[in-house]
């Protein structure tokens, strides 16, 4: 308990922003990689949809 | 003009040795990544892991098992960055803000290493070991892992999309080949002077009657992994200008040679990995014209450029540290921005201007001469695609690479591979050069405050991790800003790397034919080398005009 104070007060101290960084942080890159994975799945899909067409070369 | 004997003298040393290692361990990295066997350490870890090393990854399994297991990373060194005054080894040194933290965190698993911080007055012996060299090493690993991934899509037949497994190749980057050369690297450096302890900051009574702290620390083990795996981030915040941790000219030669050495092998043994040495011998000459002619601009300016000061004084002295000399400096500006690095052993805002122009182009051009650690083979073998298809178009010829054909969906994502890193690179510095929380942090206005923008942008984009100097970079708009460049300019491009390379392993090899265009001989390694230039770089010619180019002139 006394680390996360730490943590949160820090941050608070620190950039004068609030304890609310961390969490905005964290959620950017969550959601950074969310995206990249969706990138993935997206490309993958339209690969596999050639693939079954056989469109493409 | 300075004299021109030991920066000749310095390349040719350099030129020689790597001729006689890049072949050896090119051979050696490809069995690495070809090799069905595993060694019974491997065995262990993959238990630990609880993966199968056999199981061949289709491309998007093997791109999730690289986001995922960086996203740890990025997590695991954030939680280190801001508890570190709870943990021990911290050298009494407080928890890192959280925007700090976070691009520390992101920075390392980048592979880009930029520092907002003093490396000895902000972290401590653990966060030193446990995160950032960790991170040194893995991070490699992973570039390297997505090149042999690439390089396996190329070779194999009908894979149905597989191109190897990500655990497998990880593993075996840091621990065949990584750990290895980093122990022997390390005790050379050792042996040329570096630190290597686990002390407290000393003070010690200087001649003037004051007191100077000094700090020792892992300083070696860290400066081989740092220069090995091209990652540059580095023990003393003035980074490979400091004493401890590279103290004379042969350091200095040893960490040049150490960020040359595994890009040119990854490429030779790319050669190896599709059957054809050649193959792989064309890609090392297509970066090695590159580097050459950034080497020879970057000396030339820093040694006879334009300026009254350096014509008086021999070369452009200020900013460099006398034991390296302006050649040393320039050789190693070029390579450490040519190979994405990022080290310094010299202040890059005090580069002339066309000097840190060139620095700048060599970064633009997409980090491929010789780049990263397999980003700078997997980047090279995108433009390499780019190239077949152009010739095609110009020639009539049907486009295709080592038998793989280059449709439109390839294309798409060469295309989308080729744009991402300008688009997040030019965003970036349209955002910094607009807010005011970013012209807050230039020291100068004008073209060389563009220019340290610029610099930092395109840096943070292309994963090098070098300084310009000049900028106040430790600010929450600019550590938050450098990170998404960084995230961005590092897994976009290997996500399209990957797909490119699931849609090549399921073809099935072409045979050649009379209208085969021949990717080995000098007439490709020339057009290769000219559509880097003019498709990759020109992109930045307008920003480039703004800053070196107006600077050099004015």
């Amino acid at each position: 308990m006394e680390v996360v104070k730490d943590a949160v007060g820090a941050c608070g101290a620190g950039l004068g922003i609030g304890p609310v960084t961390d969490l905005v942080l964290l959620g950017l890159t969550l959601g950074v990689f969310a995206a990249l994975t969706v990138l993935t799945g997206f490309l993958a899909a339209r690969g596999d949809d050639d693939a079954t067409s056989g469109g493409g070369r | 003009m300075s004299e021109p004997w030991p920066a000749l003298g310095q390349v040719a040393v350099l030129v020689v040795v790597l001729i006689l290692t890049v072949p050896l361990l090119g051979r050696h990295l490809a069995r690495v990544y070809t090799s069905p066997e595993h060694t019974r350490v491997e065995r262990g870890v993959y238990r630990v892991l609880r993966v199968d090393p056999d199981a061949d990854q289709h491309w998007r399994t093997y791109a999730v098992s690289v986001l995922g297991f960086s996203l740890v990373g990025v997590l695991a060194l954030y939680a280190l960055g801001r508890l570190q005054q709870h943990l021990p080894l911290s050298l009494g040194n407080g928890s890192l803000p959280a925007d700090g933290a976070w691009n520390v965190a992101v920075s390392f698993v980048t592979n880009t290493n930029w520092q907002w911080y003093s490396g000895e007055a902000a972290l401590g012996h653990l966060v030193q070991m446990t995160g950032l060299t960790v991170q040194n090493f893995v991070s490699a690993a992973v570039g390297m892992a997505v090149a042999a991934a690439f390089a396996r899509g190329l070779a194999r037949d009908r894979g149905r999309g597989r191109v190897g497994n990500f655990w497998t190749d990880l593993v075996r980057g840091v621990l065949r080949v990584l750990l290895p050369l980093a122990v022997v690297s390390a005790v050379l450096l050792v042996l040329g002077g570096l630190v290597q302890n686990l002390l407290a900051p000393r003070a010690v009574a200087t001649l003037s009657g004051g007191v100077q702290m000094l700090t020792g620390g892992p300083v070696a083990s860290q400066e081989a992994i740092k220069q090995l795996g091209t990652n540059g981030g580095g023990f003393y915040n003035v980074n490979s200008a400091h004493p401890f941790e590279n103290p004379t000219p042969l350091t200095n030669l040893l960490a040049i040679f150490l960020m040359l050495l595994v890009p040119f092998a990854m490429a030779w043994a790319f050669g190896h990995v599709v059957g054809d040495r050649r193959q792989g011998v064309a890609v090392v000459s297509v970066m090695t014209l590159l580097l050459v002619i950034g080497v020879g601009l970057l000396t030339w300016a820093e040694m006879a450029g334009p300026g009254s000061a350096p014509a008086l004084a021999g070369g452009a002295l200020e900013g460099k540290e006398a034991r390296f000399g302006t050649a040393g400096s320039a050789l190693f500006a070029a390579v450490t921005t040519g190979t994405s690095t990022g080290a310094v052993n010299a202040m890059h805002d005090s580069l002339t201007a066309p000097g840190g122009g060139v620095a700048m182009f060599l970064m633009m051009l997409g980090e491929i001469a010789p780049g990263g650690v397999g980003s700078g083979l997997y980047g090279m073998l995108v433009l390499a695609v780019l190239t077949v298809f152009l010739s095609g178009l110009m020639v009539g010829r049907t486009p295709e690479y080592l038998g793989k054909k280059v449709g439109q969906r390839e294309m798409v994502l060469v295309a989308a591979y080729v744009l991402a890193t300008p688009l997040v690179l030019l965003t970036g510095i349209a955002v910094a050069i607009t807010a005011p929380a970013g012209l807050a942090g230039l020291q100068e206005s004008g073209p060389h405050g563009l220019s340290e923008a610029l610099y930092a942008v395109t840096s943070a984009s292309n994963n090098n991790g070098s300084g310009f100097g000049g900028l106040t970079s430790g600010t929450p708009f600019w550590n938050t800003l450098l990170g998404l460049c960084m995230l961005l300019g590092r897994f976009v491009p290997m996500v399209v790397v990957l797909a490119l390379a699931g849609r090549f392993a399921s073809q099935q090899p072409l045979p050649p034919s009379t209208g085969t265009l021949t990717t080995h001989r000098p007439l490709f390694v020339t057009l290769l080398a000219g559509v880097a230039v003019v498709v990759v770089g020109l992109t930045y010619v307008p920003v480039l005009t703004l800053g070196p180019i107006v600077e050099s002139l004015s």
